[in-house]
C-alpha cells in the first residue's frame, strides 16, 4: 500500500486514494480520425520506470492531483496539481 | 529424448537416477534462426512447440531473460475453462482447454491435470440473469456447463458459505474447467520444443529489435545478435516494452496481480470456486494448499510484487466465502505483471512490423490460453495470416470499435 | 533422544505445573514450556512424519525455523493445523495431535513411501501417472498430502487490527535491536520493537555472554528497565513482522495486545525500519541427519538455557564453526558434559583445550545411526578435502549440529534490498542502499555483538560482516548416500533430488527450487534453502553469487487469514445503506433484500402469500388505485454554477440549455466509448441550478465521474458538485389516485395537470416542510416522487399510508416496481443495456445524431462497429404460447438454429396482462417486429414473438392524465 502525499492533505495511505490512469491525455475534438480517437482512448504509456499519472483522494478532499512514480521501485517522485503541466522525465 | 514412465523410473531407480538425460539443452546462440520467439513462458514455448511439431519450422529460438516460466507461467493460479460468452473467446479456449487435454500424453509429462470442474458462483438476482445469460452462451457455444442450485453448491462445496454477505443464490459449473500444474506445463512445452531441434536460450534478454524498412532484420541480446526473418513477441508484462524497440505502440498497461497460498492441509475443497461478487477464486492444489486470486492491483507496475491493499481485499474475500479457512495460515504470497488491454481480450496476429507477430494483453487469463495461444501463434507465423480462431483478437478492433469485451458481456471476472 | 530436565529455565516457573495432552496421551510441564520443551523433557522424539517418505521427524529447532515438529492443536472449531511445537506455549487442557500418519504415529504405514523412496525421486509426479490420467490417481494422492486439517466450521475466535505511524520499527527485540531502539529513541523519536519471541533478548536468551564486563542477563534487565521507562518508545513481545511492502510499510502479527483478539494485525508505516532480525543456524548435510535426535546447536542452547532441559544424555557436537566451543563451554558450566566435538575445521581452537573436550579436528559426520531414536554418529577424517578411508563411530543420543549462522534476509527481501554472498561467513547478507531500511547486527552478518553495539552506540547503524575467528569449513559430509542426506526436512528433498534435478537441467535456482519442492513448505526454507544453492553451485561449478537466490517472499512466517481480515467479515465485510424509511418497511412486513450496497423492499409479503402473488398484487394496484415506494435509493445529484448547464450538455447525450426552469427531461449518459454508462431524470430547479437524479446502483459512481471531468478535462467551468443522495428521502406515488392522494397534504405547489405537468419539478413546502416534486414516472401511472429532507421520509411516509387507505394505497416494492417498467418498455441500464449498448441500440440514436454540441462519448458513436446494422437492439419479446415461460438470461436463435442473435434482458408475468413478457437484445431487432423466434434457456427452445418494448399504453395517455 502506497503512501501518496495529496497536495491538499499530506500523506495518507493509498486506501483513501484511487488511481486514475495516465495524466495529461489531451482529447482530440470530434473532427479527428478513427485512428487518433483510438489512440486516445485506448493507447496509454507504459513505461517501466517513471509514469505521470493522476490520482483523486476520494476517501478524503475529493481533488484530483498528478503524480509521477516510478513503476519498478514505486517511488514517488513528485505531486503536483492537476492543471500543471507535464514535468521533464529528468526533473521528476 | 527418454520417455517418461513408471517402469522407466523403476528403472533408473536401479542405477541411482543417475542416468536420466537433460530435458532440454541448453544450447549456444546461433547467428540466424527461421524464427526468434521472445519470451520463455507458457505461451512462448507453446508457439515454439507448435510450429516445430505442426509446421515443420524447427530452426526457431526461445529467448528468455530469466529461467523458463519465471514470469506469469509460474506466478498464476493455475485454473483452466472454457466457460465463456463470446462464440469466439468460447471456441478458442475450448481448443485451449482440448489442448490441455491431449498434451499429457502427446508431451509424455504428467501435467496434473484435474478437470474437478470450475463452480462460477451467483450472489443475487441480477447475478443470477447474468449468471444465466451467460450459462445459456456457454451451452450455445458448445461448451459443457451445469447449471446449479444452492442445494447442488452445498453438496460439492461443503465448506463454503452460502449464507454469506453476499448469499450464494446459484451459479453454474463447467465440468471440464480445473487446474494444471503451472511448473509441468512449462517444463513439458520446453522438453517437447526442445526435442524437435528447438533452442531453448536462457538468460537471453533482447536489447533492441532491428527494423528496415517496415522489415524485423535481427534482435540484439545480452547473448549476441540474433537475425531472423520472423519475430514473435511473446512477453507478458513486458510487451510494450519490446512493442516499443519494434517502434509501435500497444494499448496495454502492465498491473500487478497477486496470488496467495496457505499452508498444506488436507481435502477441504474440491472445486474451483469463483466469484464476481466478492472478485475472488479459489481452489485447492494436489499438495493440499489453498491458492487464492483475485482482481489486480490498481496501478501500473513492473515490480512483480504486489500491495497489501489487495492482499487484504483478497483475503478478505475469500474468507467470506469460507469462514473455516480463517485459522489457515497464508504461507507465500506473490504477484505477477499482467497486461491489460481497454476490453481484457488478448492481442494476438501480426503487427504494423513486417515480419513481427505478437501475443500478449491476456490480462489475468493467460494461463489457461497457453496451449491455444500457442499454436494459433505458431499457425500465424507459419502461414503469415492470422489463425481463423484469433481473427478478432487482432489490434484494428481498437480502431473500428469491435471489441470482444467478455467482462462488460456476463459482468464476468477475467 | 532421551531428553531430561535439568533443572531451572529462564522461561518456566517450576512452580506451576501444566497438565496438557498430546496424541491423546496425559503430559506434564511447566508454566513456561513450549509443547516442544514440554514433551523433550517427557522423553518425546518423535513429533511427526514428514511430508513426502512419512519419515519420523523429531525437534529440530526451538524457533520459527523448525521444519519438523508440526502438529495440530485443539479441537472442533478452534482446531489449527500445522502449529509449530517449538512455537506453541503449553497451556492447561491443551490438546494437540501429530498428523499425516496412519494409522498411528509410531506406525505409519505411509512409511512405505520412504521404504520405495528410490522409485518416487524428485519430477516422480512429472514422469508418471499420464497413463490412463492423473484423475485416475488424484484422489489418493491429495488425501496422503496436506498437513493438518482445516477446521470444520467458522472461527469463533475474533481478530482485530491496529494501524500505527511510528518513526523508527525495529524488527527483532534481541540485543542490537533493544539498543538501536535506545539509540533512536533518546532523541525523542517514537519508536516501536517488534519481537516473535516470547521474551526479548534473541540469542541471549539461549546463549548467556559477558557484554560490558557484565553478564548478559543484567545487562539485559538493564537496558529492558531503560525502555521501559522512555515513554516514545513501545516493545512488543509476541509480535512477529510478516512483510514489508511498499513506502515502508510492515505488517506485524501480534498476539500480545491485550483484549478479546486472538490476533491483531499491525500496520505500522515507518519512517526508518531498522531490521535486527538475528541469524538462523544453518543445518550440516550428512547420510540420515533427518533422524530424531539431530537438533541445531542453537536449538539445544535454547532448551538447556530457557527451559532446563538436556538434549539427551550423551551429547554429540558437529559443524563447521566457533559456535561450537561456546555451546560446549555454555553445556560446561551447565554442568553437562559434551562427548565429543566433530570440526570440519582443521585448525584446533586453542581457548577452549581448559574444558577438556574431545575435539575430533578435520572431521565430519558421514551417517547417524539408530532407528526412530538416535544412537550414535559415523565420523571420518577429512585430509585436505579428500576423505580418509578409517572411520569411527561414536556413540550418542543427541547430536547438536551447527553449519553457522545465516542472517536473516527476508525482510530486508521484502524490501528489494540486494542480497551478497559472503563467503567468510557462508551466507547471504543484504547490501543496504538506504530507502529507509538498515539492518544490523547478525541480520548483517555481524556475529560480534560486541561490535555491533559499539558501532549502535556511536549511531552508526550499517554493520560489517564479522567473521568467524577461525574461518568456516564444510557443511556437507563427503562421503555416504545422497539419497539419504536431507536439505530439506519436510518436504523430504535430499542431495540426490537436487542432483537428479541438475542432472535434468533443471540447474536455474527456481527450477531446482520448483523441481524438487526444497524451500517451499510451511517453513519457506530457513534451513534449507542456502545449503541447496551451495549444492547447486558446487555441482555445476559456479559461484553462488553466480547461482543467485531465490526470492524469499513475505509473509516471514505463516500469517492467519483471519488476522489478515480482521473484524471486517460477516455483516462489516462492506457498508450496507438503509433507507430512511427502513423501520417502516420492516413494519409492514417487508422481504428486504441487498440491491447493490442497498437494503430495499422487494416485495410487501401478505400471509399466504408468495413472492409472484405479492408482486401481481402490487402492480395492479398501482394500476387501479395508487401505490407508494420508497425511491430513496436513486442517485441526487446537484449542479451549480454559471457553467452548469454547458457542464451537463457534455456530460448527457441530451440537449440540456433547451430545457427550462422547472421542467425535467430523460438522459443518457455515455462513457467515451459511447457505451451507455447510466440514465436518469435531470430536472432544471433555475438557470444555473439542476438536480441529475442517477440509478441507485450508480450513484456514487456518477457523482465521482463527474468530478473527475470537471476537475481534470472541463478545468475552466465554474460548476460545484453536491452528492445530495442520502439528503433527502424520495416517497414515489404513483397510480390513477396519485394526486388524489397528494392532494390531501397541505402544501403551496398546485398539483393540477395544467400547472404542474408530466416532465415538471416543483420545489416548495409540504405540511411545512421543504419539500421537491417530480412528476415523473418508471411504472407509466400518474406519478410524483415527493422528496423531503431524510429526516422527514418516515413520517411522510406514514401519513401517506394513513390518508391513502381509502384509496387502495398499496406500498410496492422493487421487484413489483421492475415489473411495471417492463410493461411500459422502460429501460434498466444494467440488465437492458450491457458493455457494449450505444444509443442506437435502444432507440436514442436520432437524439444523438441531432446534437451539435460535443458530448462524452460523442465521437465513438460513429466508429464502424457502433453503426452496424446487426447490432443488438432492444425489442420486447413475449411467448407464442401465452402460458409459456419467459426467462431473463434465455438466448435468442432464428428459428431453429444455434447462433446466438441476442438474449432476453428482462422479463416478467404480467398481471395487466396477464401473460409472460420481455424486453431483449436482438440483432438488428427493431426490423424483425413481429418475427417469430426461438428462446434457448438450458437446452430448451420455445418460441417468442417479437414486439415493441412498450406493452402497456404506448400512447403514454396515463403518464399525462
Amino acid at each position: 500500500m502506497f503512501q501518496i502525499e495529496c497536495p491538499y492533505c499530506g500523506a495518507r495511505d493509498e486506501r483513501e486514494f484511487h488511481f486514475g490512469g495516465e495524466g495529461h491525455l489531451v482529447r482530440p475534438g470530434e473532427s479527428v480520425d478513427d485512428e487518433s480517437w483510438a489512440q486516445y482512448l485506448y493507447f496509454r504509456d507504459n513505461p517501466k520506470g517513471v509514469h505521470f499519472e493522476q490520482w483523486c483522494h476520494r476517501f478524503g478532499c475529493g481533488t484530483w492531483f498528478n503524480i509521477a512514480r516510478d513503476t519498478v521501485t514505486h517511488e514517488i517522485l513528485r505531486v503536483y496539481p492537476i492543471t500543471d503541466s507535464r514535468p521533464e522525465r529528468k526533473s521528476a | 529424448m527418454s520417455r517418461y514412465s513408471i517402469w522407466n523410473i523403476a528403472r533408473h531407480a536401479a542405477s541411482g537416477h543417475r542416468r536420466w538425460a537433460p530435458a532440454w539443452r541448453s544450447p549456444e546462440a546461433k547467428k540466424r534462426y527461421d524464427v526468434v520467439i521472445i519470451g520463455g513462458g507458457g505461451h512462448g514455448l507453446a508457439t515454439a512447440y507448435f510450429l516445430a511439431s505442426q509446421h515443420g519450422v524447427t530452426r526457431v529460438a526461445v529467448l528468455e531473460k530469466g529461467y523458463l516460466g519465471g514470469g506469469n507461467s509460474g506466478r498464476n493460479t493455475q485454473i483452466i475453462r472454457s466457460n465463456y460468452f463470446y462464440p469466439e473467446s468460447a471456441a478458442f479456449y475450448d481448443r485451449s482447454l482440448k489442448l490441455y487435454e491431449r498434451l499429457p500424453r502427446e508431451l509424455n509429462f504428467n501435467l496434473m491435470l484435474s478437470q474437478r470442474g470450475v463452480l462460477t458462483l451467483a450472489h443475487s438476482r441480477h447475478d443470477m440473469e447474468a449468471n444465466r445469460r451467460w450459462f445459456n452462451s456457454v451451452k450455445l457455444n458448445g461448451v459443457d456447463a451445469k447449471l446449479m442450485s444452492r442445494e447442488d453448491i452445498a453438496r460439492i462445496a461443503p465448506s463454503l458459505n452460502l449464507d454469506s454477505h453476499y448469499p450464494v443464490l446459484g451459479g453454474f459449473l463447467q465440468p471440464r474447467g480445473g487446474i494444471v500444474r503451472h511448473d509441468a506445463l512449462t517444463w513439458a512445452l520446453a522438453r517437447g520444443a526442445d526435442s524437435l531441434g528447438v533452442d531453448l536460450l536462457q538468460q537471453c534478454e533482447v536489447t533492441g529489435i532491428e527494423v528496415e524498412h517496415d522489415r524485423v532484420q535481427a534482435v540484439q541480446t545480452t547473448r549476441g545478435r540474433i537475425a531472423t526473418g520472423k519475430l514473435a513477441l511473446v512477453a507478458a508484462g513486458h510487451s510494450s516494452i519490446l512493442a516499443k524497440m519494434a517502434g509501435f505502440r500497444l494499448p496495454v498497461t502492465s498491473m500487478p496481480l497477486q496470488a496467495m497460498v496457505t499452508e498444506p492441509v488436507k481435502p477441504v475443497l474440491d472445486t474451483v470456486i469463483m466469484s464476481g461478487a466478492v472478485h475472488a477464486y479459489a481452489s485447492q492444489s494436489d499438495r493440499g494448499e489453498i491458492v487464492i486470486g483475485g482482481g489486480a492491483d490498481m496501478h501500473h507496475s513492473y515490480a512483480q510484487k504486489g500491495s497489501v491493499l489487495t492482499y487484504r481485499i483478497n483475503a478478505r474475500a475469500i474468507l467470506e466465502l469460507f469462514p473455516w479457512f480463517s485459522r489457515l495460515k497464508i504461507m507465500r504470497h506473490w504477484a505477477g505483471i499482467v497486461d491489460i488491454t481497454p476490453d481484457t481480450t488478448a492481442i494476438l496476429g501480426k503487427t504494423p512490423v513486417e515480419g513481427i507477430y505478437i501475443n500478449c494483453g491476456w490480462g489475468t487469463g493467460g494461463y489457461k490460453a497457453i496451449p491455444a495461444g500457442g499454436e494459433t501463434l505458431a499457425h500465424t507465423i507459419a502461414h503469415d495470416r492470422p489463425h481463423p480462431l484469433v481473427e478478432g483478437f487482432n489490434l484494428e478492433r481498437f480502431y473500428t470499435g469491435a471489441l470482444i469485451d467478455e467482462g462488460a458481456a456476463a459482468g464476468v471476472a477475467h | 533422544m532421551t531428553g531430561y530436565r535439568l533443572g531451572a529455565g529462564s522461561d518456566i516457573d517450576q512452580e506451576q505445573r501444566v497438565h496438557f495432552r498430546f496424541n491423546g496421551k496425559s503430559y506434564q510441564g511447566f508454566q513456561g514450556d513450549t509443547l516442544a520443551s514440554a514433551l523433550l523433557a517427557s522423553g518425546v522424539q518423535v513429533f511427526g512424519r514428514s511430508f513426502k517418505r512419512h519419515r519420523p521427524r523429531g525437534v529440530f529447532a526451538a524457533g520459527v525455523e523448525e521444519p519438523g515438529a508440526l502438529v495440530q492443536v485443539g479441537v472442533g472449531a478452534r482446531t489449527t493445523p500445522n502449529v509449530r511445537a517449538s512455537r506453541l506455549p503449553i497451556h492447561e487442557g491443551l490438546e494437540a495431535c501429530t498428523t499425516s500418519h496412519w494409522p498411528s504415529l509410531n506406525l505409519d504405514l505411509a512409511r512405505t513411501f520412504d521404504v520405495f523412496s528410490s522409485l518416487i525421486p524428485a519430477g516422480f509426479y512429472n514422469k508418471t501417472f499420464i497413463w490412463p490420467s492423473w484423475q485416475f490417481y488424484e484422489y489418493f494422492v491429495r488425501h496422503t498430502a496436506g498437513f493438518g486439517h482445516a477446521p470444520r466450521a467458522p472461527d469463533p475466535d475474533r481478530y482485530a487490527e491496529r494501524t500505527i505511524d511510528v518513526d523508527t520499527l525495529v524488527c527483532g527485540g534481541g540485543a542490537t535491536g533493544l539498543a538501536a531502539a535506545l539509540e533512536q529513541g533518546a532523541s525523542g523519536a517514537s519508536v516501536l520493537i517488534a519481537e516473535q519471541d516470547s521474551r526479548f533478548g534473541g540469542s541471549l536468551l539461549s546463549s548467556p555472554m559477558q557484554i560490558v564486563d557484565q553478564p548478559s542477563e543484567q545487562w539485559l534487565t538493564d537496558l529492558l528497565d531503560r525502555i521501559d521507562k522512555s515513554p516514545n518508545i513501545e516493545a512488543l513481545t509476541h509480535t512477529s513482522v510478516s512483510g514489508i511492502y511498499d513506502h515502508n510499510l510492515a505488517l506485524l502479527v501480534s498476539h500480545a495486545i491485550a483484549g478479546r483478539a486472538r490476533e491483531t494485525l499491525l500496520s505500522v508505516r515507518a519512517e526508518k525500519i531498522i531490521i535486527a532480525a538475528g541469524a538462523i543456524e544453518q543445518p550440516l548435510v550428512f547420510e540420515h541427519n533427518d533422524r530424531p535426535g539431530i537438533m541445531l546447536l542453537s536449538a539445544m542452547q535454547s532448551y538447556l538455557h530457557r527451559f532446563g532441559i538436556v538434549a539427551g544424555k550423551k551429547i554429540v557436537l558437529a559443524g563447521n564453526n566457533d559456535l561450537l566451543y561456546k555451546a560446549a563451554s555454555d553445556f560446561a558450566h551447565s554442568g553437562v558434559s559434551v562427548e565429543a566435538i566433530v570440526d570440519s575445521r582443521c585448525e584446533p581452537s586453542a581457548p577452549y583445550k581448559h574444558l577438556g573436550l574431545t575435539v575430533h579436528h578435520g572431521c565430519q559426520v558421514v551417517a547417524s545411526k539408530g532407528g526412530k531414536s538416535l544412537q550414535g554418529v559415523t565420523v571420518t577424517h577429512l585430509n585436505g578435502g579428500d576423505l580418509a578411508t578409517k572411520s569411527f563411530d561414536i556413540a550418542c543420543d543427541a547430536l547438536g549440529i551447527s553449519g553457522g549462522m545465516a542472517p536473516t534476509v527476508h525482510l530486508a527481501c521484502h524490501a528489494k534490498t540486494p542480497l551478497a554472498y559472503d563467503q567468510s561467513i557462508a551466507a547471504f547478507v543484504p547490501v543496504v542502499t538506504g530507502g529507509g531500511i538498515e539492518v544490523i547486527g547478525a541480520a548483517a552478518g555481524n556475529f560480534d555483538l560486541d561490535a555491533s553495539l559499539e558501532l549502535i552506540a556511536s549511531g552508526q547503524m550499517r554493520t560489517p560482516v564479522a567473521t568467524y575467528s577461525r574461518g568456516i569449513g564444510d557443511r556437507f559430509a563427503r562421503a555416504g548416500n545422497t539419497s539419504k542426506q536431507w536439505v530439506d526436512l519436510l518436504y523430504d528433498v535430499t542431495i540426490a533430488d537436487l542432483d537428479l534435478a541438475i542432472r535434468e537441467n533443471y540447474s536455474s535456482v527456481e527450477h531446482m527450487k520448483r523441481y524438487t519442492t526444497n524451500g517451499m513448505s510451511v517453513d519457506q526454507g530457513k534451513t534449507s534453502n542456502l545449503n541447496a544453492l551451495s549444492h547447486l553451485a558446487e555441482a555445476t561449478e559456479r559461484t553462488i553469487s553466480e547461482v543467485g537466490t531465490t526470492t524469499y517472499r513475505p509473509p516471514y512466517t505463516p500469517v492467519t487469514l483471519g488476522a489478515l481480515v480482521g473484524e471486517r467479515s460477516g455483516r462489516f465485510y462492506a457498508p450496507v445503506r438503509e433507507l430512511p424509511m427502513h423501520k417502516q418497511h420492516l413494519a409492514l412486513g417487508a422481504s428486504m433484500e441487498l440491491y447493490g450496497d442497498w437494503v430495499r423492499p422487494s416485495t410487501y409479503l401478505k400471509a399466504g402469500e408468495d413472492e409472484a402473488s405479492a408482486v401481481n398484487r402490487e402492480a395492479l394496484a398501482v394500476r387501479q388505485g395508487v401505490g407508494i415506494c420508497d425511491g430513496s435509493a436513486l442517485g441526487k445529484i446537484e449542479v451549480r454554477g454559471p457553467d452548469a448547464a454547458e457542464f451537463l450538455n457534455f456530460i448527457y447525450l441530451n440537449q440540456v440549455p433547451s430545457l427550462k426552469a422547472g421542467r425535467c427531461r430523460y438522459g443518457l449518459m455515455l462513457n467515451e466509448q459511447g457505451i451507455i454508462f447510466d440514465d436518469g431524470v435531470f430536472c432544471r430547479l433555475g438557470k444555473d441550478e439542476f438536480l441529475v437524479s442517477t440509478t441507485s446502483a450508480h450513484a456514487t459512481h456518477v457523482y465521482q465521474w463527474m468530478e473527475e471531468w470537471l476537475q481534470c478535462e472541463l478545468v475552466n467551468m465554474d460548476v460545484t458538485l453536491m452528492n445530495a443522495t442520502e439528503s433527502w428521502a424520495n416517497v414515489t406515488l404513483a397510480g390513477p389516485n396519485a394526486r388524489a392522494l397528494l392532494g390531501r397534504f397541505e402544501s403551496d405547489i398546485d398539483l393540477s395537470n395544467e400547472a404542474f405537468p408530466f416532465m415538471a419539478i416543483r420545489t416548495g413546502q409540504l405540511e411545512g416542510v421543504p419539500v421537491r416534486i417530480l412528476r415523473v414516472s418508471f411504472s407509466g401511472e400518474l406519478g410524483f416522487e415527493v422528496y423531503v429532507p431524510s429526516a422527514y421520509g418516515a413520517s411522510l411516509w406514514s401519513e401517506a399510508l394513513a390518508r391513502g387507505a381509502d384509496l387502495g394505497l398499496t406500498p410496492y416494492g422493487v421487484e413489483t416496481m421492475m415489473v411495471l417498467r417492463i410493461e411500459k418498455g422502460f429501460l434498466h441500464v444494467g440488465s437492458d443495456t450491457d458493455g457494449q449498448t450505444v444509443p442506437r441500440d435502444v432507440g436514442m440514436g436520432g437524439i444523438a445524431a441531432r446534437k451539435q454540441a460535443d458530448f462524452i462519448g460523442k465521437r465513438s458513436l460513429s466508429l464502424p462497429n457502433n453503426v452496424r446494422e446487426d447490432r443488438l437492439e432492444l425489442i420486447g419479446v413475449e411467448p407464442i404460447d401465452p402460458r409459456g415461460e419467459l426467462i431473463a438470461g434465455a438466448h435468442l436463435t432464428a428459428r431453429g438454429e444455434q447462433r446466438s442473435q441476442g438474449y432476453v434482458t428482462s422479463a416478467c408475468f404480467s398481471p395487466t396482462l396477464n401473460r409472460p413478457i420481455g424486453l431483449a437484445l436482438l440483432e438488428g431487432g427493431r426490423g424483425r417486429l413481429d418475427e417469430e423466434i426461438d428462446s434457448f434457456d438450458c437446452g430448451i427452445r420455445r418460441r417468442l414473438r417479437v414486439r415493441s418494448p412498450v406493452f402497456f399504453d404506448p400512447e403514454g395517455a396515463r403518464l399525462h392524465g
